[in-house]
């Protein structure tokens, strides 16, 4: 095969400022500039595992709901998903989320700005007595979750056909590759939001 | 520059905005460059002698205008909080443990009223009047799910 042949079917990801920002996206996969490229969630178990958590961050999410056609989201909800299991609980997922201002500002590169904001979540199961006494109580671990102002770089992947394009935001050094998801996990189709 | 904090008596304003839930306190706190909401609900779940406490907490950046005797919060900062369980999980699924609260932009004039005794008043950006009461006790959820069903007692 000709060096040319073989560049031809090299899928090739091409960026190009986003047109059409809505619905929920999941972070993917997180590349430094040194060359790193990891899955987001192998990420963030091995970085839980390095410092003995038994929770580890299990997905993040862009949320910048439903918008009128042609419209920019003002307002952006991004959550943590955290993967736990404890006595009296069982295997649980805890979802931290913050609504924050978007602010959007095209160019080349086109920029998309967060507010900042804080939140701390916490959950405890009571189960009544059977007779006169004490609810038995089983508490997870708290979360807490700062999320500072931040100005990210962003660019949509040009994909063939009827898809929505993922998204790359930049922040610094740190790319991180977004994909159009439903709730469940799932991919997201066009009209979906 | 006063700071304060403390809790809004105010359990029917909390769960009315949370169906299924039979308590709740609003708790907030400021100093001069944030102001903290916190919501705790304690919600029946779907097995009858279970109950969920959740809690949740935004916190915003602000400024105090000692001059005008307010809080101003320039931007919005909404939190949520929800609890999943898995297929060997203990927690029952659904929203009633998940819980919300909003800091919403705009001011937070602050007056201190004597009403017989000093009490702390605060207008919320929605035009909402809160006085604060100084949390004095640290309230459970297991007192509140004791009292809950002493409440409940007679209507069941």
């Amino acid at each position: 095969m000709s060096a040319l042949m073989w560049m031809a079917l090299v899928p090739v990801a091409l960026a190009e400022p986003p047109t059409d920002v809505q619905g929920r996206y999941d972070v993917v996969s997180i590349s430094e500039a040194g060359g790193d490229h990891e899955e987001f969630v192998d990420k963030m178990r091995r970085r839980a595992l390095a410092v003995g958590q038994d929770c580890y961050i299990s997905r993040r999410t862009f949320d910048f709901g439903p918008v009128a056609d042609g419209q920019r989201p003002t307002q952006v909800a991004i959550s943590e998903q955290v993967s736990c299991k404890k006595g009296g609980l069982g295997t649980y997922y805890a979802v931290a989320t913050l609504e924050v201002d978007a602010t959007w500002t095209d160019g080349d590169p086109a920029q998309l700005a967060v507010s900042g904001g804080a939140t701390w979540i916490a959950m405890t199961r009571l189960q009544k007595p059977r007779d006169v006494g004490i609810a038995a109580q089983w508490a997870a671990p708290e979360y807490k979750w700062e999320l500072t102002p931040t100005t990210y770089q962003i660019s949509a992947e040009k994909v063939w056909g009827n898809k929505v394009p993922p998204l790359v935001l930049t922040d610094g050094n740190t790319a991180y590759k977004l994909e159009p998801r439903e709730a469940d996990g799932s991919e997201r189709k066009p009209g979906k939001k | 520059m006063e700071t304060s904090g403390g809790e809004v008596s105010a359990s029917d304003m909390v769960t009315g905005r949370n169906p299924g839930c039979v308590w709740g306190r609003e708790i907030w706190q400021f100093d001069g460059r944030k102001v903290l909401v916190q919501n705790d609900v304690l919600c029946r779940g779907q097995r009858p002698d279970e109950s969920y406490g959740c809690q949740v907490r935004a916190i915003a950046d602000a400024t105090w205008d000692a001059e005008r005797g307010m809080f101003v919060v320039p931007k919005r900062v909404g939190a949520r909080g929800q609890f999943i369980g898995t297929k060997d999980s203990d927690i029952d699924p659904g929203p009633r443990t998940s819980c919300s609260v909003t800091v919403a932009a705009g001011e937070y004039p602050v007056a201190r009223v004597r009403n017989g005794v000093w009490k702390w008043e605060m207008r919320t950006p929605a035009g909402m009047v809160l006085r604060f009461a100084r949390s004095d006790i640290k309230v459970d959820f297991g007192f509140a799910m004791a009292e809950a069903e002493k409440a409940l007692g007679g209507k069941e």
